[in-house]
């Protein structure tokens, strides 16, 4: 995807400590993201998730709350959700937790601490993962 | 199950690595390093303290990260701009946010060792009993760079409860 098009994205940043979506925020301007709100408590997340606007949430798994984990969850049941990426952070790196992600949804997941190197890999998968959800959309309405 | 000691000195080996790898990352370079002697404690007007209880009905862990400011201050000037890079709330989120990470870390290995260990969220607390008898576990964090007023680093203490943590 190019810049221009990656600009247009919308993003959501969910995350109860200022410094991640700090710097969440700051790896995604670098990438070339304009549009990036960011919240600090799960109850907020959800009223912005539920506008459907969001290209990629990225949501803190451990919040105080309602955790990331269970937002995704519940976002995963409702169809309007089928082309927004859902990316777990989390400190965990426990396979559990992992796969436990996954199969509820997930699209990618990091782990703190992330370094900018890796963030963009897994940002760069996901991008392909709209890309292709996209692709797939025009297709089955053709 | 293994015993206490062993048990212990994973935790010490798996947080160790966690805190350095944390905070090298959050500041974009090799800033902190494991040292195994000890250090001077920061006095409680130069330090801030987070704390992180993880609980299993086997097991409680009770964490104390003992940050001294000079070093959140030189974390959180890599990531933030200088207006915003010397306030208190950054340095107490900062703090609490590293030890939310290792904590987590420590979590997963416990995981791996068959504990169903449960992770409450960190709060700060008021800093006036570092070297508690009862924190059994120092571990000792200097620091590499050239940091102005910085007397030691960081001191994680935690104590392992056999039978869980009170409620």
């Amino acid at each position: 995807m190019e810049r221009p098009a990656i600009a247009k994205l919308k993003v959501l940043v969910a995350d109860d400590h200022a410094v991640i979506r700090r710097i969440v925020d700051q790896y995604l301007r670098e990438m070339g993201f304009q549009h990036i709100d960011t919240v600090s408590n799960s109850d907020e997340a959800e009223r912005k998730i539920m506008t459907g606007d969001y290209s990629i949430a990225f949501l803190d798994w451990h919040m105080p709350g309602k955790s990331g984990f269970a937002l995704m969850k519940e976002c995963r049941e409702d169809r309007k959700f089928d082309k927004t990426a859902f990316v777990m952070v989390t400190a965990e790196s426990h396979e559990r937790s992992v796969i436990e992600a996954l199969k509820a949804g997930a699209t990618s997941y990091i782990t703190k601490p992330v370094s900018k190197a890796v963030f963009d890999e897994k940002v760069t998968k996901v991008i392909n993962w709209l890309q292709n959800s996209a692709a797939l959309k025009t297709a089955d309405s053709a | 199950m293994k015993d206490l000691g062993h048990i212990r000195r994973d935790i010490s080996a798996v947080a160790s690595k966690a805190v350095t790898e944390t905070i090298n990352t959050l500041a974009g370079q090799d800033c902190v390093g494991k040292n195994v002697a000890l250090l001077p404690v920061p006095s409680p007007a130069r330090s801030l303290s987070a704390r992180m209880l993880l609980r299993d009905p086997a097991l409680g862990l009770d964490f104390r990260f003992n940050f001294e400011i000079a070093l959140l201050h030189f974390v959180a000037a890599r990531i933030y701009p200088a207006e915003l890079a010397n306030d208190r709330a950054v340095f107490e989120d900062l703090a609490a946010e590293i030890a939310n990470i290792v904590c987590g870390k420590v979590r997963a290995s416990l995981i791996n060792q068959g504990f169903d260990m449960q992770m409450e969220f960190p709060y700060i607390e008021q800093n006036d009993a570092v070297n508690d008898d009862n924190f059994v576990v120092n571990l000792y964090f200097t620091c590499n760079q050239e940091i102005p007023a910085l007397n030691g680093g960081l001191v994680v203490n935690f104590q392992l409860l056999e039978h869980g943590l009170p409620a």
